[in-house]
């Protein structure tokens, strides 16, 4: 009970992410397309002296230490090394900065909050890999989420037992699930 | 029949009706959570590979009809999704449950190619837990889309029930406050810091 009772904003997140993400066409729809909308916040000249051997991951770092913008970070570099792409994972206000070495431009552009990317942002948000201490304490809450729900199921079929006067319609509802559960694993 | 009993009865029988739902989206979140426990073995084999030839297809060509020519010549059953890849190649992708299908035609090397994935729990598991959405139109896909609404809805019911059922045990209560402020302001620190 008490697990449950702290998990209680992580279940009610993954149960609104999971509807929204369901719902991904009709939400486009709603938004006119694009799920997420990035606004410029602001353009500036950006010049530095990268290392010889620096790869994406570590050209971004320099980029985002310079901003002053703080935590994790996805990158890409174009296939043709003229644009680098970063995006701050910020759950609330993800930013995405690009950096045009050519003409050492840089812009960065903020995401409007809405509903459904908020959600399905944390429910994707994962991982331990090379990430800042938030996002490995927040990849260690998802394990215990993932764990007690293991346990809830277990000692929810035990507590369920225990009590005899709901064993028959119980056994109604857990035997009509899990057929057509199966009825579906063998059918999609 | 009071309420007490029909919200206890409610958090019961939905329980043990969408448990196998549950059970699957808690286990499979240890693939996706992580993925490197789990990355052995080849993520698709091939079934079959043979010269085809569909002609000149425009960079802005509609690709629904190219995808149900190419299910059509290679005989495979069942709704594909089509798309086309950065490498130019269209690709049809069928994902079921115990296994996926996936056909691509490279229309530089004139070759058409029909891959399988190998049976592993961890596939199974990943693509019962990413199922959803009401893009496919046939009746199976959409029930199954309706259940991953039900089960979620069954989800919120048990958050409501349950905190219900905590709040009529006085005993409880304290600890209860605790563990639920607990969590709540553990969230809330994740929001402003991750």
């Amino acid at each position: 009970m008490y697990a449950a009772l702290f998990l209680v904003p992580w279940m009610l997140m993954y149960a609104l992410s999971t509807i929204v993400m369901n719902h991904r066409a009709a939400f486009q729809e709603r938004y006119g397309g694009s799920l997420v909308k990035w606004a410029t916040e602001r353009e500036q000249q950006y010049t530095t002296q990268f290392h010889a051997d620096a790869d994406a991951h570590a050209m971004g770092q320099q980029i985002m230490r310079d901003l002053r913008l703080n935590g994790n970070f996805n990158v890409n570099l174009s296939r043709d090394r003229k644009k680098l792409t970063l995006v701050r994972t910020d759950p609330v206000t993800p930013r995405r900065i690009t950096y045009t070495p050519a003409d050492g431009k840089l812009v960065v552009e903020k995401q409007e909050l809405r509903t459904q990317p908020f959600l399905e942002s944390l429910h994707r948000r994962r991982g331990f890999q090379n990430s800042p201490m938030p996002d490995i304490l927040w990849a260690t809450s998802v394990d215990l989420v993932i764990v007690a729900m293991v346990i809830w199921v277990l000692s929810g079929l035990w507590m369920w037992w225990e009590m005899k006067v709901t064993r028959g319609f119980g056994a109604i509802c857990l035997l009509t699930g899990l057929g057509l559960f199966t009825l579906f694993l063998f059918t999609i | 029949m009071t309420f007490d009993k029909i919200n206890r009865r409610t958090h019961l029988y939905a329980a043990l009706f969408f448990m196998p739902w549950f059970f699957v989206y808690g286990i499979s979140s240890l693939v996706f959570s992580h993925p490197s426990w789990f990355s052995r073995g080849p993520n698709m084999v091939p079934v079959s590979e043979r010269e085809y030839k569909l002609g000149p297809i425009a960079p802005d060509a509609a690709l629904g009809p190219i995808g149900d020519q190419i299910q059509k010549d290679t005989g495979l059953q069942g709704q594909f999704a089509v798309f086309r890849t950065p490498e130019n190649l269209i690709r049809l992708y069928k994902p079921g449950f115990i296994t996926a299908t996936q056909i691509t035609y490279d229309p530089s090397q004139e070759r058409l190619t029909v891959q399988k994935t190998p049976f592993k729990v961890s596939g199974l598991l990943t693509r019962l837990h990413a199922r959803g959405g009401f893009e496919r139109t046939d009746v199976l896909n959409t029930a199954w889309s309706v259940i991953v609404d039900l089960v979620q809805i069954g989800m919120l019911i048990w958050i409501a029930s349950g905190l219900y059922m905590w709040w009529h045990l006085k005993p409880v209560r304290g600890w209860g406050w605790l563990a639920l402020g607990a969590g709540a302001s553990s969230f809330a620190y994740f929001i402003t810091a991750l």
